[in-house]
Parts: structure tokens; sequence; C-alpha cells
């Protein structure tokens, strides 16, 4: 099965804060695949709010996005323009 | 099976004497220079015959113990002979040597020690109580770890990871769980730690602890909800639930006789897979799996108890060969426990104290 990792940049003020990590746990629960997500060794399930939140994903900091299966590709993407997008929350 | 000795993990010596967990006081009276030395060990070693000269078998990053016995030995030695020992033993570049029973030591082994930058630390407490307090330190600290995605439940004290795919409902089922008065410990993310002898205890993270997210109901605080029978803080895991969609084309255990295993932490833990289809209440099922569970641990088992009647009808005794069977051998269960993993120690299926719950 192929397995896509990329590495995106927390932009936004807030970081990985209960809205922004619910737009991603949204975003990623719509994708069959299996998506991780990881900080500093530390890894949670993208489709789980609570391991997201746990990340404590400051502005600032990186996380490793990780998918296997069908559409990896597509979900480590789209899962990137959203981080890039702030969240949708302008700054 | 994990290494019980050698840790993955280390700690330095400046870390383990400051420890607040440690519960008895150290002293370090000499070798400030080498807190920085490393402790991979789990277990502590008693110096003995290293400081005869005969250092077979001793490991720099085991904590070194001085005690009775040990000072009693130093103590009928000249000045001069003590000097030999310390030389000898102090150069083995040494991450910890404890003196107990607050004995100070004697001025060879202080200026030795500070010479080779060994940190010297005095414990008040006898050599038993020192070596009980580091081993309980080292056992925690040292312990391996993972995090799995999964909520674990205490189930009538039977510990279960439930596991599975995202939104399969493995919340719900937890929730299910404390509605009929079971006690919640980790959604989502279980800390998991090892502990020996072949024990997986499972926690939340501390950020997470009590809370739960139900799709539709968002973040609750179960301790608020329920109180404070409804949650627990730390649980051995028992048994690990998978929960998996219903799928016709998939055989699932009509039996019950064969038992299935998963690894956590390089620990055998049974293993149910449970299907989940909409009029299957999994609280019922859950809480009869744990049930089940006790009886096994106390000795019973349902399931093979039920075959072996069902063999005992179907074919007349002299049919049998001594010890042959038509049921499949369980692992780890009753007398047939020659084969495949150990159920959860090496140490049988005696009933687990409390103490390990």
């Amino acid at each position: 099965m192929s397995s896509v990792t990329d590495r995106f940049e927390i932009v936004n003020v807030l970081g990985l804060h209960a809205r922004a990590a619910t737009k991603l746990v949204q975003l990623a629960s719509r994708y069959r695949c299996e998506i991780l997500i990881g900080r500093e060794g530390q890894s949670a399930n993208a489709k789980s709010v609570m391991g997201v939140l746990l990340l404590c994903g400051a502005k600032g900091t990186f996380v490793d996005v990780t998918a296997t299966g069908e559409l990896a590709d597509e979900a480590v993407r789209r899962i990137g323009e959203l981080i890039a997008s702030k969240f949708g929350e302008g700054e | 099976m994990i290494d019980e000795e050698r840790s993955a993990r280390t700690l330095t010596t400046g870390e383990i004497v400051a420890d607040p967990g440690l519960g008895i006081e150290l002293r370090v009276a000499a070798g400030e220079a080498g807190l920085g030395r490393t402790i991979a060990h789990t277990r502590i070693q008693k110096s003995g015959l290293a400081l005869v000269g005969h250092f077979h078998g001793l490991v720099p990053t085991r904590i070194q113990i001085i005690g009775e016995t040990e000072c009693s030995y130093l103590s009928g030695l000249s000045a001069d002979e003590r000097r030999q020992a310390a030389e000898g033993y102090f150069g083995l570049g040494l991450s910890c040597v404890v003196v107990t029973r607050g004995v100070e030591p004697f001025p060879e082994i202080v200026a030795c020690a500070e010479a080779t930058g060994t940190p010297l630390v005095v414990s008040r407490e006898k050599s038993s109580g020192t070596i009980t307090a580091i081993h309980a330190l080292l056992d925690d600290r040292l312990a391996p770890r993972t995090t799995l995605h999964g909520v674990l439940v205490d189930v009538y004290g039977a510990g279960l990871l439930l596991t599975g795919a995202s939104s399969i409902g493995k919340s719900e089922c937890a929730l299910d769980l404390v509605l009929r008065g079971h006690r919640l410990v980790a959604d989502d993310v279980v800390e998991c730690d090892y502990r020996p002898p072949g024990m997986v205890f499972g926690q939340a993270a501390p950020l997470l602890r009590h809370h739960i997210e139900i799709r539709g109901l968002g973040v609750l605080n179960i301790r608020d909800l329920f109180g404070v029978t409804a949650i627990r803080d730390r649980k051995r895991i028992d048994v690990v639930v998978r929960l998996v969609e219903w799928s016709d084309d998939t055989e699932y255990d009509r039996m019950g006789v064969d038992d299935r295993y998963q690894q956590v932490l390089g620990v055998s833990v049974r293993e149910l897979v449970i299907p989940v289809r909409p009029g299957r209440n999994m609280g019922s099922i859950l809480e009869i799996a744990a049930r089940n569970e006790l009886l096994r641990d106390a000795g019973h088992h349902a399931a093979r108890e039920f075959f072996a009647r069902l063999e005992g009808t179907l074919l007349p005794r002299s049919a049998l060969q001594e010890g042959e069977s038509i049921v499949p051998p369980v692992v780890g269960f009753g007398p047939r426990s020659d084969a495949g993993p150990p159920r959860r120690t090496e140490f049988g299926f005696g009933p687990r104290s409390e103490r390990s719950r």
C-alpha cells in the first residue's frame, strides 16, 4: 500500500487549537486511508480530535502528516493546504 | 518478550537522585562531576566481589550498592588495601555508587570517587529499603512505553482496550459501559507502559484525563457527569477488543475455543474481534466479554468445557487415545499449556492479586 508523508508548519496564531483541530479531523475523516499526524516523536490519529489536540501544535511548530492507503497523496495535500490556509481563520 | 533488565530508555544519575518519586533521601557525597552518567538498567547490582577485585559481570550502567556486608569487608582492610580496592573499583567508569544505612564512606572511597568523577551517594535507609525504592523508581521511569489509538475501560475489574477504525463506535461503547456503572480510563489516546512481569498498563494523557469525545455531543467530562466512581486513572490491559465493521464475507469466531493474541509492548494480550452491527448491543457484549475473562481467570473456560462435554457425548471413551482430543488445544489455558505464547506471564494462571490490577 502506498504511503505518503509530508511536513507542514503551523502558521496560524492560535496553532492547533480546538476549532482548527476539528477542521483537520473532519477533513481527514473524509478519506478512507489511515492518516497519522506527528510532532517530535508524538503521533496521533488524524481522525481523532483528542489525539490531534494532544499534539499541542503551537504556531511555528512542524507536523508530519503520513497517509497510507486509498487517495493517500490527495489526503496529505489537502491537509497541507488546510494548515497553510491558517484553517480558514485569516490570521 | 521485553528484556526486563536492559531498558531502551536511560536516566542520568542526577535525575534519579533528584527525583521526588524516589521516596528516600539520597545525598551526593562525592563525584558530582559524574551526575550526567547514565543508568540503563532497572535492576541494581550489589558490589560485593568487585571490591575484592573480581569485576566479572559488573555492569557500569547499573546502580551499584555498597551495603553492610561490603562495608564490613572494607573496614577489615588497612587504609592502603582500601585505597587499592577503591582504585580498581572506581576505575570501572561506574554510573552511580550508593552506600546504604547512612554510613559515612571511608576517606579512600570518597577520594577515589571524586578523582574518577563517579557519583557516590549515601542513603539513610537500609540496603533492602534503598533497593526497593530504587527498583520501583527505575521500573517506572525506564518502562517501555507506547501510545495506542483506542479506548480503555475497566469493566468489573477487567481492563478492556477497545480498538478499531475511527468512527466504529469505540467511545460510544465506552459511554454505554460507563452508564452501566463501569469506569473510563482513557478515550482516544491510551498511553501504555510495560511492567514486569509481562503486564501492560494504560492511562490517559494528562490533558485528556476523564474526558471523552462523542460525535454530536462534543467533549464530555465523565468525572463531572458521573462522579469519581465512573473514572479510573490507570488500569492493566487484560483484553484487546477489536471492533470491526460487520461484513457478511468474514467468518467470525463462533466457538470461542481458539485464542488470538495481540502484541502490546512485547506482551501477548488476548484479543477479541467483535463485529459491530446495528442491533447488536455492544455494551452487553463487552460486559459479558469481561465476565467471561474473569471466569477464565478463575480457571473456567466456558467454550472449552462445553466442547469437552460435546466430545464426551460424541465419542465413546475407548475411541479416544489417552490425551487425544477433538477440541483444538487452547493456548496457555489449563493443563494443555504446552504450546503458544503464555497467556499473561510465565507464572501461569493463578488468580491475579488485586495490586496488579
